[in-house]
């Protein structure tokens, strides 16, 4: 399967449009149109199964940090983490914090990682943990209107569609905006939400009016769950 | 840039691509010249105009938009047809403001002034890479800053990735 958008010239002979690349996998919970799935590589390399995009980002406060170690610890929350290179960790507030975005070093337990020193004296840290998983996968959009759990799910890997996107700060969807996988199986074009490496699988095309653009709604998008567009999401300065 | 890799005799090969389309300009624009290919409410692309600083990829209130960019084949005055290439080997008009040597491999990004803009700070950062640099087999090194034409690896869709720059 290529992974570059093939473009296809329009009836006219004036103009263009992209591609589209479908597949038809097993997904292992139950979806509906215009859901984002992340595809699940099978020990052959190929893909069979599909499944909700993520576990999602673990967010805390009042988290506690160790300058001696420059560990952060809150009980329980990494219980559901597993530590990948390349981690990274958002530190969003706190008292005597350097905020910003810093690689994970290593988990040490369910309770504590071990992050890059954020102040000496750093205290009651609010922080986000960003889920990997959104930012190395491929992933689809359902094009069936509902499939049950462990049945066959047609998915658009590449090309225009409908899928389900918002924008978790409430701000307003424009033309061409970037939409980052969730653990919603949905897209989000905040940012601050999806955080640093996120994948960019989706554009939007239109820009359906809806009382909030924070609660998730279908829209039209130019869809790349392959290659993605340009890659993932380089931060901000 | 794997836009086709076919099987030679002598082993697999890079080989660009070579998707041109007619597409309507909204001003003059001359070969060379690296325009933006607006997406219509269908998801199709038939028209061209030049590039916003908004269609970069530059992050703007926690929100990115990039465009979908081409590099002019056969001009066209406003209101005709001009033949854009949106993917492969093409000739554009690059330059460095800064004045540095331009490497083979160096990556560019769009400018409003429908060129190829090699220098990349921090303001820039999030933008698509566009282009890369592969004419005439060795580094450009002087005059840089005047814009001319030189040949590029050229992907207008997906792109060779971001500019990094800093993070916060």
């Amino acid at each position: 399967m290529g992974a570059l958008l093939s473009l296809v010239q329009l009836d006219t002979g004036r103009g263009f449009k992209l591609g589209e690349r479908d597949t038809a996998l097993t997904t292992l919970v139950a979806c509906a149109r215009g859901d984002v799935m992340q595809l699940i590589r099978d020990s052959s390399g190929g893909f069979s199964t599909c499944t909700g995009a993520g576990a999602g980002n673990i967010t805390g406060t009042s988290a506690t940090y160790t300058d001696s170690g420059t560990t952060l610890a809150k009980a329980g929350a990494f219980a559901n983490y597993t530590f990948r290179k390349g981690d990274r960790v958002r530190i969003t507030a706190g008292t005597g914090v350097t905020a910003g975005i810093y690689p994970v070093t290593s988990k040490t337990d369910d309770d504590t990682i071990v992050i890059p020193d954020i102040g000496a004296n750093a205290s009651d840290v609010a922080f986000t943990l960003f889920d990997h998983s959104l930012m190395r996968g491929y992933f689809g959009v359902v094009l069936d209107r509902e499939v049950a759990a462990n049945r066959l799910v047609h998915l658009r890997l590449i090309g225009v569609c409908h899928m389900f996107t918002k924008n978790s700060a409430d701000a307003a969807i424009a033309k061409d905006n970037l939409f980052c996988p969730t653990s919603g199986k949905d897209g989000d074009s905040g940012l601050a939400s999806v955080g640093l490496n996120a994948k960019f699988i989706a554009k939007a095309i239109d820009t359906a009016a809806v009382s909030t653009t924070a609660t998730r709604a279908l829209r039209l998008v130019n869809f790349n769950g392959i290659h993605g567009w340009a890659g993932t999401y380089a931060g901000t300065t | 840039m794997s836009i086709l890799s076919p099987v030679s005799q002598i082993g697999d090969t890079l080989e660009p691509g070579d998707d041109q389309f007619w597409l309507l300009a909204d001003a003059t624009f001359i070969p060379g010249d690296t325009v933006l290919c607006p997406v219509n409410s269908d998801g199709t692309y038939t028209t061209c105009t030049t590039p916003t600083a908004a269609s970069t990829g530059v992050v703007a209130s926690a929100i990115a938009s990039d465009g979908v960019f081409g590099v002019v084949r056969k001009g066209a005055t406003s209101g005709n047809y001009a033949r854009v290439q949106i993917r492969g080997e093409v000739d554009a008009n690059m330059l460095s403001t800064a004045a540095a040597s331009i490497t083979v491999g160096g990556t560019f990004i769009p400018n409003t002034s429908k060129q190829l803009e090699f220098d990349q700070g921090n303001g820039v950062t999030n933008a698509k890479w566009v282009a890369l640099f592969v004419g005439a087999g060795s580094t450009v090194s002087s005059s840089t800053s005047t814009p001319a034409i030189r040949k590029v690896w050229f992907n207008g869709i997906e792109g060779f990735g971001r500019h990094g720059g800093s993070t916060s």
